[in-house]
């Protein structure tokens, strides 16, 4: 059994060709369960209790939910939020399950055994569509096809008018379909072709859309909720007249069937109803404002153009629309939408051609050398936009594309100047389509996917690109791997991003991500070992022959260049395995600087939990003064909760500064306080001794600690904003007061200074939807002046940050100017994945 | 006087909470009978044990109670007697003697003889219960939402016309449904060989063991024929068929099961007599059961079951015979049905009105959907059936289900909203201050069109006790309620905001101490005059009401009017 469905607008229909049998389901709505172990009625909306104001969950606005596109042009998938009446709780509902609920609630979808297609509106993207199949699949549903709308309509009145369908291919004129049953107005111009397989068959051939071809303030919704308000008048509540239990009836009268009473809720007292008189209702006036808005939308109308209408208003505003247009128009019937998707279906099941799609073209982010040597990021285009068939799985490997995947493989180089992999990928489509509407700051630059790696590359490794793509399928994956079939990583071969799970990129952010650390102890067995061997040293016991042997093989293992782990103190194999080392320690290396400990605690990992709690032990124990300090902080998040406490005690407001007698101590926290109170304390206690105590020499390590804070735990940018403000502000009057030299040995603070600020600014990305130092600020302004007077200028990158990828930087360019871009939100994605080279343990 | 750390105040009467703060307090001395709705009320932080989970909350004078329906004695434990509730210094109430009825223990778990007709009314409440839940599960696997709506089951079931006198019971079911499986079952029981050890003809010999090796060895004589003796006969294995296996056992149980519902169904329907062919006339449904009996005594009395042992107790678990053999399979499926309806029946007799409580819900609502298709009212919403997995305190209803809500109208105009209530609802519907101390079962609410009014008729579930059998007791005691619930209302009606009113109240009882249904089935107006009119209805629980329903329409239609006067 074939099934085509239109389930958008007020009505749900339904078409099952084969028996020649159809259905309506007017103005489908939810009742949210009275307990949580109830399912959603979809069926039947009088099941609401009707003094419950709002209390449904119009099938309507899930649809709006879905496919919800923000007056920007950026598709968002917003929940939707009831509360169950029985039982006090709120919860939310994915929007496309509720669709998939209506639906199956509402239509044979359950026994559809061949095939069912389900129109969907032209803008849902290709997470919307993820959803919508897998809310299916949850159900139960697994022969689920989507449609586009304008398709379906097209195919249906293709159908109809195979002659006019024919006209436009030999014209070359476009069909403009004109649906006023989705969410907003959408208007699609379709192309038309013969098919290649089947030369007698005219089908449409679908544009990707641009969010241009969307206005959200013309669609039947809005007319309905118009008259709606009419046949209330002013006492009566509008909604519960379009979706309470007379919706069905309300919309029979939009649609000039006979219809029984028209029953609403009073404003005031829900409880009371009344009963509505039909109003007579013309929508014509509207005509000249639609036509201008189509005239807006569409500006390269053809003469020989169809247009084709398709909602309830058509039949009203047809003739009008005709006239203001000054061409003949075509309205569709209320099935086209059901009947073009049975059609889909037919067609489909017998792998008959059906109509064209257009592939988006994709990019990928790449780093490429230049004649100078000096390195460069762009976007490389993955494929062209291109017409498919559609419903076809679309691949772009070097099996089915050779030539051109060969090209595009040329300039795939795993970056090799971070230890997080970031693989980027861009529908250029649709950002081209955005940046040239002005969309400016809320513009999605591309797709990224954070591969956390524990081991760092250390060569250019030629990589491997295949992405697979299906229209209207919600697929779009892309696989990264090794050319040489060599693992990756460790056991890990490719990197997969699908567009559904991987996160959105905006354009511009204007602060840093944390960068969490994996700490060398993760990058392999050998590493484990030594560091219990380190433990077992900490703690006094002399090694035989034997075990000393090993312990000299794995130490020169762990770090180049040898020493004699028998001779040398213990203090001296601390530093040289827990302290950070690459850069630093060998500026010829090409990685940064990280030691035994990350920032980054791995789960589920009992052994690594054992060692570190052995070293710990062995630490907490073994005395000397300022070292240990240095050494219990360097094990980062594992190091023991008692030094935690310890860390606590001594840096809490109020404390004053007197025990303070290393500044190893000042720069704990900055390794170890991972939660946001912890932090709120050390900032306190900071601004508490302005920075300056025990004496002034402290001041770079209190900033140090402060920003490592930030760059390396991600819950700590969850403290008080004003709180950070506030340290801001008082860093601002000390610069102000204080000559900072530039970066030297002794004296870093104008370099810190800079690393504060710039990851101060993290609390941008807070979700409580308030604004940290928007570019109107005046700290902003303040520290701009600061730039612009000298005192926080001309400071070099630091040396581990380029980690040897020194051609990265753009003459001329430089730490000072770095920080200043992202303080005025001029931040660029190659800054931020420079950004990356600041977490340095 | 308490006897306890935890206040506790007594309300006898569901609608006496009007007369808080002015309730006695709980104490031993206060009689707790399970027909009669009597309430515990006490401060929101009370501990109330295992009944905790049944206390409602509700707002007194901006402060929070828990407000406890007692339930009556337990079928055995300590609490048959009486009730202790609360933490460490519980209140003890103990049940009023008189009242109350005399549970027999056994397998069967019926009343004491004479209690007949109350025994009746629990088989006829839970009958029609139990049918319910079975046309629910049938109808929610049809339907796409997976609910049943209200309209549907009063249409589809509870529409149905029951001509035949004798009450419901599970015992029908199985008359209609088991004999056949059982004289199956008979013809040709399932047997097993067991081993006896016997003295055999030397000729007929097959086996030996070692301890009629023994036998053999022990006896005098050196050949076998010498051993044999006179009878030439030794002691040997033999096999022979037997009955006493766990499914017979479990099916010689459900017979005596059977024959025990069997006999309490006649006493409930003695008043009727069984169909008879020549005559046409009698009860069909009663003379199905009757020869249910019969066959349940011929079986009994089959010399098949000779060797079968008795069960100590009832079987919970099947062995493979019980569970695939299908004529075995019926047997254990209905026997289940009969060991939990021994439990249900106990839950009933804790909690008897509540039980009936929700039959009234469907009697009313049956009502008022058939005065409202008479004025051609607009249907507001279709409300779902909410039943809970298991029967709980009484009530097989979980909150929220009420036949739907209505916009009567009147030639072509709207003239008000009436809707149905139920307790646990009624906060939410109205934030009318203290209207929640009717503590009524149902509310039928009237919001007339074109005034800020709202009028309430509150309904109660009364069940009584064995002095109804009395008819001068009865017509006694009804006059008191009547004249007590009048007094309570008006005390409430002083409570109330301006735009809220009272329109009376009602209290509907089952009619399970009279005689033959329909004759003594009343719908009593009392105080008909006065502004606040009383209606005493009843009926009966098998749902073949008829047109008693039509009652429900006159209080509409008075409601109306009373609303229109004031």
């Amino acid at each position: 059994m074939l099934l085509g469905i239109d389930a958008n607008g007020r009505s749900l229909r339904w078409l099952e060709p084969d028996r020649g049998r159809k259905g309506t389901r007017y103005a489908i709505a939810g009742v949210p369960p009275l307990f949580p172990d109830e399912q959603f009625i979809w069926n039947n909306p009088s099941a609401a209790d009707p003094t419950f104001p709002d209390g449904l969950i119009p099938l309507e606005e899930a649809w709006a939910r879905l496919s919800y596109l923000e007056p920007r042009g950026i598709p968002r998938r917003i929940p939707l939020k009831w509360r169950y009446r029985g039982a006090d709780a709120e919860s939310t509902l994915n929007p496309a399950e509720a669709i998939a609920n209506a639906i199956r609630q509402n239509t044979p979808i359950g026994h559809a055994g061949e095939m069912v297609a389900v129109a969907i509106p032209n803008h849902l993207d290709e997470t919307g569509q993820d959803d919508l199949i897998s809310a299916f699949q949850a159900l139960g549903i697994f022969n689920v096809r989507l449609l586009w709308r304008p398709i379906a309509l097209a195919m249906s009145w293709a159908s109809r008018n195979p002659d006019r369908a024919k006209a436009l291919v030999d014209s070359g004129g476009s069909l403009w379909v004109m649906d006023l049953e989705s969410y907003g107005l959408e208007l699609t111009e379709l192309k038309w072709r013969l098919h290649s397989r089947e030369p007698n068959y005219a089908c449409p051939v679908r544009s990707y859309p641009r969010r241009n071809d969307f206005d959200p303030d013309w669609a039947s919704r809005h007319w309905a909720a118009k008259i709606a308000g009419d046949v209330c008048g002013q006492s009566g509540r509008s909604t519960s007249l379009l979706w309470g239990p007379a919706g069905a009836d309300f919309q029979r009268f939009l649609e000039g069937e006979r219809h029984g009473p028209l029953v609403f809720q009073d404003k005031e007292d829900p409880r009371r109803w009344s009963l509505g008189e039909p109003v007579h209702f013309q929508l014509h006036q509207d005509v000249v404002a639609l036509a201008d808005a189509m005239g807006r939308l569409v500006p390269g109308m053809q003469p020989h153009d169809r247009i084709l209408v398709h909602g309830w208003p058509a039949a009203h505003i047809g003739e009008h629309l005709a006239r203001q247009l000054h061409r003949r128009i075509d309205v569709a019937g209320k099935y086209a939408v059901a009947e073009g998707a049975a059609l889909y279906a037919q067609r489909d099941v017998k792998t008959r051609p059906t109509y064209y799609d257009t592939l988006p073209q994709y990019a990928i982010w790449v780093s490429r050398r230049d004649k100078n040597n000096q390195l460069n990021f762009l976007w490389k285009a993955l494929n062209d936009e291109s017409v498919v068939d559609a419903g076809e799985k679309w691949v772009l490997s070097s099996r089915t594309e050779p030539d051109l995947i060969r090209l595009r493989e040329d300039t795939l180089r795993l970056p090799q100047y971070v230890d997080k992999f970031s693989l980027l990928v861009q529908n250029k489509t649709v950002y081209d389509a955005d940046t040239l509407n002005n969309h400016e700051a809320s513009v999605i630059l591309a797709k990224r996917l954070v591969v956390d790696l524990p081991t760092m590359t250390t060569a250019q490794t030629p990589l491997r690109l295949e992405m697979v793509l299906r229209p209207a399928s919600g697929h779009a994956r892309f696989s990264i791997s090794a050319r040489d079939d060599q693992p990756l990583f460790l056991d890990r071969y490719s990197v997969d991003l699908s567009w559904k799970t991987a996160q959105d990129e905006p354009e511009h952010k204007g602060y840093l991500e944390a960068r969490e650390v994996v700490g060398r102890i993760m990058d392999r067995p050998g590493n484990r070992e030594l560091a219990r061997l380190l433990a077992r040293r900490v703690r006094g016991e002399i090694f035989g022959p034997e075990v000393m042997h090993r312990f000299q093989i794995l130490m020169d293992e762990y770090r180049p260049g040898h020493i004699d782990v028998d001779a040398v103190p213990v203090t001296s194999l601390l530093a040289r395995v827990l302290t950070p080392w690459g850069h630093v320690a060998n500026p010829a290396m090409t990685q940064p600087t990280r030691g035994l400990w990350g920032s980054r605690r791995q789960f589920n990992d009992p052994e690594l939990d054992e060692i570190a709690e052995d070293m710990g032990e062995a630490l907490l124990h073994m005395g000397g003064g300022g070292d240990w300090y240095k050494w219990l902080n360097q094990m980062f998040v594992y190091t023991p909760r008692a030094f935690i406490d310890q860390l606590r005690d001594e840096l809490s407001p109020g404390q004053g500064t007197g025990h303070i007698h290393t500044w190893n101590l000042i720069i704990a926290p900055g390794r170890v306080f991972d939660n946001p109170d912890d932090f709120q304390n050390f900032i306190r206690f900071s601004l508490e001794c302005g920075f300056t105590g025990p004496d002034n020499t402290y001041t770079q390590h209190y900033w140090w600690s402060f920003f490592r804070c930030l760059c390396y735990h991600k819950a700590t940018a969850k403290v008080a904003p004003e709180l950070v403000y506030q340290y801001l502000e008082v860093l601002c009057e000390f610069i102000e007061q204080h000559d900072l030299p530039p970066n030297t040995f002794n004296d870093q603070r104008r370099k810190y200074a800079l690393h504060a600020l710039l990851f101060a600014l993290r609390l941008r990305d807070n979700d409580k939807n308030l604004e940290f130092m928007p570019l109107n600020d005046p700290l902003v302004s303040k520290y701009n002046h600061l730039f612009d007077a000298g005192r926080l200028s001309d400071e070099r990158f630091p040396p581990s940050m380029l980690a040897g990828m020194g051609n990265m930087v753009q003459p001329g360019d430089n730490f000072s100017k770095y920080v200043r871009r992202f303080l005025n939100f001029e931040d660029t994605l190659a800054d931020r994945e420079m950004g990356a080279g600041l977490a340095t343990s | 006087m308490a006897t306890g750390a935890m206040n506790a105040w007594i309300a006898d009467f569901p609608w006496r909470l009007t007369q808080w703060p002015k309730l006695t307090m709980a104490s031993k001395a206060v009689p707790v009978t399970p027909g009669k709705g009597t309430c515990l009320l006490c401060p929101a932080d009370s501990q109330l044990g295992p009944l905790q989970e049944y206390a409602r909350e509700v707002l007194l004078d901006d402060r929070r109670y828990l407000l406890l329906e007692l339930p009556g004695p337990a079928v055995r434990g300590p609490e048959t007697k009486v009730l202790h509730i609360g933490g460490e210094q519980p209140v003890r109430l103990e049940f009023e003697p008189e009242s109350t009825f005399q549970w027999r223990q056994g397998p069967e778990t019926v009343l004491e003889p004479g209690h007949a007709q109350y025994d009746g009314f629990i088989d006829e409440a839970l009958a029609r219960m139990q049918e319910v839940e079975e046309f629910t599960a049938a109808r929610c696997k049809r339907s796409a939402s997976g609910h049943v709506w209200w309209p549907v089951l009063l249409n589809d079931f509870m529409g149905y016309r029951d001509t035949d006198e004798a009450g419901r019971g599970l015992i029908v079911g199985i008359a209609e449904k088991m004999p056949l499986y059982l004289r199956d079952i008979v013809a040709g029981p399932k047997r097993v060989l067991k081993r006896f050890r016997e003295p055999s003809r030397l000729d007929r010999i097959q086996e030996l063991d070692v301890h009629c090796l023994l036998d053999y060895a022990q006896r005098p004589g050196r050949s076998a024929s010498e051993k044999a003796g006179q009878k030439q006969r030794l002691l040997a294995v033999i096999r022979r068929e037997s009955f006493d296996t766990l499914e017979n056992r479990v099916t010689l149980d459900f017979c005596r099961r059977s024959r025990q519902a069997v006999r309490s169904y006649k006493e409930q329907n003695a008043k009727f007599a069984a169909f008879d062919p020549e005559k046409q006339t009698g009860s069909k449904r009663l003379a199905k059961v009757l020869n249910y009996g019969k066959y349940c005594e011929s079986y009994l009395g089959d010399s098949v079951w000779d060797g079968v042992s008795a069960l100590a107790e009832p079987c919970r678990t099947p062995n493979y015979a019980l569970a695939q053999n299908p004529l075995y399979v019926e047997v254990w499926r209905e026997y289940l049905k009969l060991l939990r309806y021994a439990n249900l029946r106990e839950a009933v007799w804790r909690w008897p009105r509540l039980a009936w409580a929700d039959i009234v819900r469907a009697f009313v609502g049956d009502g008022i959907r058939a005065a409202m298709r008479e004025t051609g009212s607009i249907r507001l919403a279709k409300r779902p059936l909410r039943n809970g997995r298991a029967i709980e305190c009484g009530t097989w209803y979980r909150e929220g289900g009420c036949e739907g809500d209505w916009l009567v109208r009147r030639d072509r105009a709207a003239l008000g909203c009436l809707y149905l209530i139920e307790r646990s609802e009624i906060r939410r519907f109205s934030a009318t201050p203290y209207l929640e101390l009717a503590n009524a079962d149902f509310y039928i609410c009237w919001l007339p069109a074109g005034t800020k009014q709202a009028f309430y008729l509150p309904i109660w579930a009364m069940v009584g006790d064995l002095r109804w059998k009395d008819p001068a007791h009865a017509d006694r005691e009804r006059n008191e309620w009547a004249h007590d619930l009048e007094n309570s209302l008006r005390v409430l009606q002083d409570r109330l905001t301006a735009d809220v009113r009272l329109a009376g109240g009602a209290i509907i009882r089952p009619d399970w101490m009279s005689g033959r249904p329909g004759q003594t089935r009343a719908a009593l107006k009392i105080d008909d005059q006065g502004p606040l009119p009383i209606w005493f209805i009843e009926t009966h629980a098998c749902g073949n009401w008829g047109d008693q329903v039509g009652i429900i329409g006159e209080i509409v239609e008075g409601l109306v009017s009373h609303a229109a006067r004031n």
